[in-house]
Formats: C-alpha cells, sequence, structure tokens
C-alpha cells in the first residue's frame, strides 16, 4: 500500500517536472538581459502603487499553500505510523498475554516481558 | 520500566513539547515580518514574499540530508539502529523540505522568469538531491528490516551529500538565471527584509529539528517493535508475524 503510494508520487513528480521544464524552456532561452541579472542580485523595496503585469498574489498563495500542505501531509503521515506502531504492540500484548496464561509441560507459566517497558526504552 | 528511563523519555518529551510551542509562537511572528514588516519588492511585486519561506527551506533541507549522512556514516561505523533512526527521520525530512523548494521555487519563476523551470545549474542539481533521496526512501520502504538495504540506503545517503555543496555553490561557480541576493555576489536585500529572512531560518530549523526528531523516535519504536515481533514469533507466541 505505503510502496504504491511512493511509486506514485515519484512517477507524477516526474510528469510534472518534465512538463514544466518543456513547457517553459523556450521562453527561459530569451530572457538573457541586464535587467534580469539586475534582477536576480538585489531586492528592493516598491515606490508608490504596486503595478504587476503577472498577478503575483495567486502564485503567492499557491506557494505558501504547497508549504502548509506538504508540513501538515507529513505530520498526519507520521500520526498514522504511529497508529500502525500502538497496533502492532497492542496484537504484541495480546500474543505475549495470552502466552503468559498457557501453562509449559513442568506447570509453569511462559514469562514475557511487557511490550509497554520496550515501548519505553525506545524512547 | 527503570526510573532514568523514564525520567530520559519525559525530559524528551518536555522538550519536544517545547519546541512545538516555540515553532508555533515564531511561525507567527513570521508571518507577521513577511506580510506586514517585510516592504513589497519593487520590481517583482508580492509574489518575492516566497522568498521568505524558499530560502530557509533550503537551510532545512540542508539540516536533513546532512543529519541523514552522518547518520548513516555512523550507523556503518557502528551498526547501531539508532544511527539508521535518525538516517531514515534525516533523509525524511529533507525530502520534505525539498519538494517545498521545488514546488514554491517555479511558483517564484513563473513570475521572475516568465517560466515555471529552467535548466538553471541550481534548479538541477536541487532535483538531483531530491532524487537521490527519495530513491532512499524507496529503497527504505521496499525492505526496511534487512540489513544489506539499510547499508546499502547508508552509502546512497552519503553519495547524495556530495551534490549540497554543489547546489551551494553553483551559482557562484556557474552564471545561471537563480537569484544570487544573499550571496557575496548579490547587491543585498532591502534593510527590511532581513528580519523576517533571520526569522524564517530559526523558525525552520526548528522545525526540521523537531520533525526529525519526532520521526527517529517513531523509527526506534518501529524497530522495537519489529524486534519484539520476531522475538514473539520465534517464541511461538505470534503465529502471524
Amino acid at each position: 500500500m505505503m510502496l504504491r503510494f511512493v511509486r506514485r508520487v515519484v512517477v507524477i513528480g516526474w510528469l510534472g517536472v518534465a512538463a514544466l521544464s518543456f513547457s517553459g524552456h523556450a521562453l527561459a532561452q530569451g530572457e538573457a538581459d541586464g535587467t534580469a541579472d539586475d534582477r536576480a542580485q538585489s531586492f528592493r523595496a516598491v515606490n508608490g502603487g504596486v503595478k504587476e503585469d503577472i498577478p503575483g498574489g495567486p502564485l503567492m498563495l499557491a506557494a505558501y499553500a504547497v508549504v502548509w500542505l506538504v508540513v501538515f501531509g507529513y505530520v498526519v503521515r507520521l500520526v498514522r505510523m504511529h497508529r500502525g506502531v500502538e497496533a502492532s504492540l497492542a496484537r504484541l500484548e495480546r500474543a505475549v498475554g495470552e502466552g503468559a496464561l498457557q501453562p509449559h509441560a513442568d506447570g509453569s507459566a511462559t514469562q514475557q516481558g511487557s511490550p509497554a517497558q520496550h515501548d519505553a526504552t525506545a524512547r | 520500566m527503570s526510573e532514568p528511563t523514564s525520567t530520559r523519555a519525559n525530559g524528551a518529551t518536555n522538550a519536544l513539547l517545547i519546541i512545538t510551542v516555540l515553532s508555533a509562537a515564531l511561525m507567527l511572528v513570521e508571518l507577521y515580518l513577511i506580510f506586514v514588516f517585510a516592504p513589497v519588492e519593487s520590481r517583482m511585486g508580492i509574489v518575492q514574499k516566497i522568498f521568505y519561506f524558499h530560502v530557509p527551506s533550503a537551510y532545512a533541507m540542508y539540516i536533513g540530508f546532512g543529519v541523514s549522512a552522518f547518520a548513516s556514516a555512523m550507523y556503518l561505523a557502528k551498526r547501531d539502529e539508532r544511527w539508521d533512526a535518525f538516517a531514515v527521520a534525516g533523509a525524511e525530512v529533507g525530502a520534505l523540505f525539498c519538494v517545498i523548494i521545488l514546488a514554491t521555487g517555479p511558483l517564484w519563476g513563473r513570475k521572475a522568469w516568465g517560466t515555471y523551470w529552467t535548466w538553471d545549474p541550481r534548479l538541477t542539481t536541487t532535483l538531483l538531491a531530491g532524487m537521490v533521496y527519495f530513491a532512499y526512501i524507496v529503497l527504505r520502504s521496499f525492505g526496511s528490516t534487512g540489513e544489506v538495504e539499510k547499508r546499502f540506503a547508508a552509502g546512497l545517503s552519503i553519495f547524495g551529500i556530495l551534490d549540497m555543496p554543489v547546489i551551494h555553490f553553483s551559482v557562484q561557480r556557474w552564471r545561471g538565471t537563480h537569484p544570487t541576493v544573499i550571496t557575496g555576489k548579490g547587491g543585498g536585500l532591502h534593510p527590511d527584509m532581513y528580519p523576517a529572512l533571520f526569522f524564517g531560518f530559526g523558525l525552520f530549523t526548528l522545525l526540521a529539528v523537531l520533525l526529525i526528531w519526532q520521526r527517529a523516535r517513531l523509527e526506534r519504536l518501529r524497530q522495537r517493535v519489529l524486534g519484539l515481533e520476531v522475538d514473539a514469533a520465534e517464541s511461538g507466541l505470534m503465529e502471524d508475524a
């Protein structure tokens, strides 16, 4: 399940980068002038009103949305992984509990450490 | 549960909580500095504000990949699972910030360059680093418990870190279109833009530390549970382990 998701993300990422590069490459070739150099080496504050030919607002909003979504998505992934580990731990506790109740041939019970102890030491 | 272990676990949890609260507080300050304090840039307009998250993300990426490579080297030297946990955590968090860089950069480029992507040296080398560490993550998802996979992945992480100096110095060594505003060659920022940038560095450093630490703890826990499952299966306590 996880592997399929990772593969899908890698493939979609590759296709996205390829599409962006082919669509924008021609435009980038013709833009090596003094203005571009100047723009690349210093940022200055605006004087008066802001006039933009390409609206920057949606681009900026998209960028900030990406940042929040990516970080939030990763936190959700961590929470899901944590739940998976907790489920495994519960399964282990059940198995160890059942095993401890079953007497051995010599009459003694199985002695196992609680997984909760291992949980604590892992931290 | 021994008392020292419990105390250490509680101390780590408290430290994580403090970093989380500090990150949240710094995030509010950072948003204020970006959108209220820092002026709008004269030629690019409001889209330049991407810069305050984009550049600190690059440093957070360096931290993540650096931790991964260092921990991988330590794992190869000592074969200690704790180092492996940090290697996985660093690679994942570094890749997370690499995604942010590769997503926010083109959105800025659309306005500044008129195109989303160009094969500029810095963009290309950053994409290469992302691919190396995504390969690491995919490799670990194939077989995270095998010793051979772990060693191979460690080698891949160390190989990937060689790309970091290339990324960093690419704008100085090779002529490209990527801005060089905060390097020695650049003309610098408006004085009111620096606070937002420096707060951004602090915030993203904290965020990277927080995520790496949390992910490493989780990986360590997962390693222990996997080990216990194997022990339980060998003892005949779990048939499906």
